[in-house]
């Protein structure tokens, strides 16, 4: 069964109710959202997690140079 | 039933806002100060992102514990009047969707908080989690009317949470502030099961008024008032708050032990239980406030190097 498609494996059609449409799509906007904001807050921990080092280990390089 | 009316009653008419219900708000609008101030007060210093990282974490741990909680006890959810509204009694979202959202909420709490903070607070919060969830609503809740005095510790671990984030230890400092909510736990819910006995009894919810009688709960309630009153000055005793603070904060457990006496010289003579219903009001304001205090005491002295008013001589 597929619901997401709107049809079922014996070719019955279904129709979601447009409180269901709208609550779906709610529901998938806030998923999304969080997902975003997880990649997010990921991503800037990373840089402030081990930036401070490489900026370090780049002058380093650059002075025994 | 058509196919239609059967894949109506499948497909999820819950909205974004029935899950963040799910969490508990309220519950968590507490953790969130308390682990607030737990990190302040700590020694040492954490990256502003990281703290507001660490804070999110702990929030989106402690909606999870909430969800997993409101799947389990349903049941009884729907008996309760206070519950009674919660959004798998009244049919918005479904338990096994509950179920779902706090595991994976769990596992997403404690992995950025463990991968982007450290280990110990990540462990402390996965602990508390399980605690919750499966010590107090799972096992305690329904068995023992020691319930809230046991299952009382995963409310008093977000402090100790907090303060794990910057120093990445448990010690004594963080062990008081675990202890001040732990003893605050009883009376508090107590004060509330006096008046809502005949809840919890249609729930068979084992709560100390219904199995030990008022008056015993009421003696315990004292003593752990009792307790408390000293409790709340031991942040100046140890050394991490200033003694202004120190005081305000013996001055609020004073005024929670004349709450409590109260509760049980009264011993429900009023049957309109206003004594019960003033200790459960006060109790809220007392959590808020010392944790207030502190938190303020944390911010001066990180701003001044010294406590509030110590340049007073105090």
């Amino acid at each position: 069964m597929d619901v997401g498609e709107g049809k079922i494996e014996d070719g019955v059609s279904i129709e979601l109710t447009d409180a269901q449409k709208k609550a779906r799509r709610k529901r998938n906007i806030a998923i999304a959202a969080c997902l975003i904001g997880l990649v997010g807050i990921f991503y800037v921990a990373t840089i402030v997690k081990i930036g401070p080092a490489m900026m370090r280990a780049q002058q380093t390089q650059g002075q025994n140079r | 039933m058509s196919v239609n009316d059967q894949i109506d009653n499948d497909i999820s008419l819950a909205m974004p806002g029935d899950y963040f219900e799910l969490m508990k708000p309220r519950v968590m609008r507490l953790v969130v100060f308390t682990a607030v101030t737990g990190m302040l007060l700590a020694p040492g210093a954490i990256d502003p992102f990281l703290a507001v990282i660490a804070i999110l974490a702990i929030a989106i741990g402690a909606g999870a514990s909430g969800a997993l909680n409101m799947w389990y006890d349903s049941d009884i959810d729907a008996i309760m009047s206070r519950t009674s509204g919660r959004p798998i009694p009244m049919g918005r979202v479904n338990g096994n969707q509950a179920l779902n959202f706090g595991m994976i909420l769990s596992v997403l709490s404690v992995m950025t908080l463990g991968l982007l903070v450290n280990w110990v607070a990540g462990a402390i919060l996965a602990f508390t989690i399980f605690f919750y969830a499966v010590i107090y609503t799972m096992w305690l809740k329904r068995s023992t009317p020691q319930n809230i005095v046991i299952g009382g510790a995963a409310g008093a671990f977000p402090p100790m949470l907090g303060w794990a984030c910057v120093t990445g230890t448990v010690s004594l400092e963080s062990i008081a502030l675990f202890a001040i909510i732990f003893i605050w736990t009883p009376p508090h819910f107590w004060a509330l099961a006096l008046w809502k006995m005949r809840d919890y009894d249609n729930a068979h919810v084992p709560m100390m008024p219904n199995v030990a009688g008022e008056k015993s709960t009421r003696a315990e309630m004292l003593a752990y008032a009792v307790i408390l009153a000293p409790l709340s000055a031991s942040p100046y005793i140890l050394g991490f708050s200033g003694a202004l603070v120190g005081a305000l904060s013996l001055a609020l457990g004073l005024a929670f032990l004349w709450f409590t006496y109260r509760v049980w010289a009264i011993a429900g003579a009023d049957e309109k239980l206003v004594a019960e219903k003033k200790l459960f009001g006060f109790s809220i304001v007392y959590l808020f406030l010392i944790f207030a205090l502190l938190l303020l005491d944390a911010v001066v002295f990180r701003a001044t190097g010294s406590y509030l008013l110590a340049g007073m001589g105090l």
